[in-house]
This record gives C-alpha cells, structure tokens and sequence, in this order.
C-alpha cells in the first residue's frame, strides 16, 4: 500500500471508507425494509399526501412530485432526494479538502515534493485516489440495494439503480474535485470545506427551491443538483448531456488546480 | 569544478516570513558549504526556493546546470533533503515511511538504510508518533542519505540531536565528501559550521553578509578569554601581544578579546601561575559585528 500517492492516499483513508460503506449500507437495508410495509400501509400514505399538499417545505427533501407507491419513487423519496448526496458529499468533501490541504497542513507536502514527482502528478493520484474510493461507495451502495431488493423483495430495475448511483457518485466527484481545487489554491482545509460545503448547500437550494417557486425554476440548471437528479435516474436513466455537465466540469476544475498548484508557494 | 548550486539576485518575500533580497552565491562540486545566519535570517527561504517549493520574485537558481524552474523534477533525482521543520507520517512506523519514500524516488539500497539506522541507534518498527523529536530527526537524515544523492541540502541537520549522535552525522558528511559529493548545509551554530565546512555564507536580515573560507572565518573569529592567575600580574605584559583587544585587568584576573592565534596569549601567560582559562565562544551576533566593523580584519 506504499507503492504510490494513490495507494498511499487509500491506505489512509481505509478505516474512514469502510465505516461509511456500513453506514451507507445500513441506510440502504434499512429503508428497503420499511418500504414492502410502507406501500401496504394505505393510511400512511393517504398521510403523506395530505402532509405533501399542505406542507409544500416537504418537497425540498423528497423531491419534486409525490410518488411514494412505486418502489422507484420510494427510494428516491427516501435515499435518493437527500440522504444518499448528503452522505456521499461529507465523504467526498472531506476526503478532497483532504488531499493537498491536509498534507500541506500537517508539513508533509514537501517530503512528496522533495522527490522527483512533478506536482501535477500528485493532484492527479490525489484525485484517482478520491474517485476510485467515491465508485467504492457507489459499489457498496449497489450491493445493498440487491440484497434489499432480494430479502424484502422489491422490484426496481437494476439498470436504472445503477444509473442513479453513477450519477451520485459522479456528482459527489465533482464536488470532492471542487474541495481539492479550492486545497490546491489555498492549502488551508477549514477554508476549503467551508468553500466547497456552501456551494454545495447553495446548489441543493437552488434546486429544491424550483419545486416551492415556479420563478425560481430558470435557475435550477445552475444547480448542480438538477444535473444530478433532474432527468429522474432511476425511471428514466441518465440523460448524457447531464453527464458531460459533470465530467466538463470535474476537467475544468483539475486543469484550474493542476495551473495554480504548480506556479504556487507550498505554506510552511 | 562544475558549479552544482548557483544563486543568482534571488529576491523573495513571502508570508510573514523573513524574505531574501538579492542573493548571489554559488557552490562548487564536492564541497560542504555552511549556510551560517540567526534564526529567521532568511536561511529556509532560500533553501525552499532552491528546492523549486517556493517561487523567486526575482532571479534564477541553477543546480547542476539545469534552471530549477524548468526542470525542477529532475534535478531531485540526483537531491536530498532534510526540512528544517520536519514533518513526517505519523501514523506509519519508521520503516513503512522509508519504504514509501524509496518508491516514490526509486533508486535505493536497502542495505544502506538499515546501515545507516544501525549507526544512528534507530528503531524504524515503532510508529513514527512515538518517536522523541531526535528520533524523528534521525529518520529525516537517513530518507535524505538514503539514495546516495549527488547533493544534500540539509536544513538544521542537527536540530534535537544528541551529542553523540551529531557525531555520527559529521561523520557522515565527511563520508559522503569523501566520495566527492556536495552538501549545503544551514545551521545557526558557528562551531558546527566551522567543524565540518569547507566554505561559509554569513546570512543576516534576508542578505548575504560574506562567502568566506573557513580558515578566513577562523582568522576574522575572536574569541572572548579569562585567565585567572596565582596573584596579579601586570597589564603591559599582555597589552602589547599582536590581537589582544578590550584588554582589562582586575587583581589576578585579565579578560580580552584575541583575534586569530592563541599562541603568544598562552606563552606569556605561561611566565606566571595560572589557576584557571575560560574561554567564550563568541556569538554569531558578535562574528556579523566584526565583519560589519571591518574588525579583526
């Protein structure tokens, strides 16, 4: 695990993604259990309906129109709406503000660059390093669900599951890759989470917020969110002008960070 | 000799950090030079610089020939370095630091490094966290010696070590002199730099105040003495000796400065009883202040 900056980086992070993987998993077991109840249970859902017509707030964590009957609109009522980002964005933001700022912090970025390794090479094993550990998760994500589909027997397609968790894990990429351009510009971690955290929040209202507001829809496709979870995955697949949203924007944000890292001073 | 460091009008300020402001130097092959200065004079800026992790505001740094901005990688194939504030993986045990950093350079013998951690009295099985800060130092000489690199830029190298073990580091130096290497070494200690230097850098306040020999250091050094004798002796007996200076007697007691040889202090001093010689080394403070006076020149 020392061979290089990207097992390196996995090494260090294992103990972290194998406690998220059980906490991801649990939550995924968990609500595909509650759901062959749930959708018995009509009183419930004559509930929610009332509860989602009076309380339009509601919308803002379970997404745009109620579908609580189909096991697709279920999971993404439950997991997909809010749980699922807000699980793998804390993740993806800790892991990528971790990864030049953390190292810069604690003084050991100049022991990697008193070797011969230009910097762009360790941003760009940083980066692989959080990717690979975010399509981890996704994995983890995936296996749950088929167990939850196979215990609790739910019917969902697994083509389509697999699309809305591509799409998760890619947008928690992106916002992992927003935390380690902001490390690399300025290596200091407190700022670069709080950076990246608000555009985050700032981009699931813009959002959610569409769903209260007809006005303020023009601007859900400044939303990151909207990418993300607009076309509907999980019924309807991915949309790949969506998916090139994301990958334009991962590119652009590397290439800003890989121009600055190597012209600036390391802090000491 | 080719010319393996060469400093040219570095100008930069950074931080809070105390700046250098236009250095010229530079250091030939298979010498150990002395980056001498007080702390915060500048000395880890310029080695930062040298090293490619801070960027000149102005001027050029060449190591090996080669312009340290456009192939800066490459030239650390053939560098080690020890941080003046070294920091390492805490969580990995001594010798999974080691190994991480052999494969991130390639190019190392292993024999090597368990000799050198043998010779430095090193534990390299225990986490790094529960190493003393001379320990961790130790581990910090032996990643920078490791690969046999062509020059070594040492920052403080000695900081936390204990006597004995500074020992074995001036050992190694001269080792790796030997075998014709070339060392830039910082230090803030005048007796250090004097004992294993070939040449010197005076650094003060970001300049450079003088490159000099050591043997011309030597010669422009005083030092500070107290020779208390049996019973008075008198002053005209020591006030005419060549580089006495600031010559005071009390009773039995005469205290000076002597610039250079020691020699004709001693011999007249000997014509009486002596009880005691205390010698001070004089401050680092105190050698700028004799360059900059022009005194002992």
């Amino acid at each position: 695990m020392l061979k290089n900056i990207f097992l390196k980086t996995l090494k260090d992070k294992r103990n972290s993604l194998i406690w998220w993987s059980v906490g991801i998993s649990l939550t995924i077991i968990f609500y595909m259990y509650f759901y062959p109840q749930f959708a018995k249970s009509q009183i419930l859902l004559f509930q929610l309906t009332k509860m989602y017509q009076e309380i339009p707030f509601v919308k803002m964590f379970i997404g745009e129109t109620l579908d609580f009957t189909s096991p697709e609109g279920f999971i993404n009522a439950e997991f997909f709406s809010f749980m699922g980002p807000l699980l793998f964005l804390v993740f993806a933001l800790s892991f990528g503000s971790d990864s030049i700022a953390g190292e810069e912090e604690r003084k050991t970025l100049e022991l990697l660059l008193a070797n011969p390794i230009q910097r762009w090479k360790i941003l760009l094993e940083k980066f692989s390093a959080m990717s690979f550990s975010i399509f981890i998760l996704g994995g983890i994500s995936f296996i749950s669900f088929i167990l939850g589909i196979l215990i609790f027997e739910v019917d969902v397609s697994l083509l389509r599951l697999l699309e809305a968790l591509l799409s998760l894990c890619l947008f928690s990429i992106l916002f992992g890759t927003l935390a380690l351009t902001v490390g690399s510009l300025k290596g200091r971690k407190g700022l670069n989470i709080g950076f990246s955290s608000t555009i985050a929040i700032i981009s699931y209202l813009l959002n959610s917020l569409s769903f209260l507001a007809d006005f303020m829809k023009p601007y859900r496709k400044f939303s990151f969110f909207y990418y993300y979870i607009g076309n509907d995955p999980i019924k309807n697949g991915l949309n790949p002008a969506h998916i090139l949203v994301f990958l334009v924007s991962i590119g652009i944000l590397l290439a800003l960070s890989i121009i600055v890292f190597e012209k600036r001073d390391i802090a000491v | 000799m080719e010319t393996v460091i060469l400093i040219e009008n570095l100008t930069k300020f950074y931080g809070k950090y105390q700046g250098v402001i236009d250095l010229n130097f530079e250091v030939k092959e298979g010498e150990i030079f002395g980056y001498l200065g007080p702390n915060g004079a500048g000395k880890t800026t310029t080695i930062r610089s040298i090293l490619g992790f801070i960027k000149p505001k102005k001027g050029k740094i060449f190591i090996f020939g080669k312009d340290i901005e456009k192939e800066g990688y490459k030239i650390k194939k053939k560098t080690g370095y020890i941080p003046g504030d070294l920091a390492l993986y805490e969580n990995l045990t001594g010798m999974e630091f080691l190994k991480y950093m052999a494969n991130l350079r390639g190019n190392v013998n292993w024999n090597y490094v368990k000799e050198l951690s043998e010779r430095f009295n090193i534990n390299l099985n225990q986490p790094i966290r529960s190493l003393s800060h001379g320990n961790k130092q130790k581990i910090g000489i032996i990643q920078a010696f490791m690969h046999k690199p062509d020059l070594l830029i040492l920052d403080e190298p000695t900081l936390g070590l204990d006597p004995l073990m500074q020992y074995e580091f001036y050992h190694l130096i001269s080792e790796v002199k030997r075998e014709g290497k070339t060392v830039f070494l910082s230090s803030h200690i005048l007796p250090e730099v004097e004992r294993i230097c070939d040449r010197v850098g005076i650094i003060r306040e970001g300049k450079l105040v003088t490159v000099e020999s050591i043997d011309t250091l030597k010669s422009h050094a005083f030092r500070e003495l107290e020779v208390h004798f049996a019973k008075p002796v008198p002053k005209e007996a020591f006030s005419e000796l060549p580089g006495i200076k600031d010559l005071k007697v009390e009773d039995s007691i005469i205290r000076f400065k002597v610039v250079g040889s020691l020699d004709a202090v001693i011999k007249t001093a000997a014509h009486y009883e002596i009880v005691n010689i205390i010698s001070h080394e004089p401050s680092l403070e105190e050698i700028f202040m004799s360059f900059y006076s022009g005194e002992g020149k």
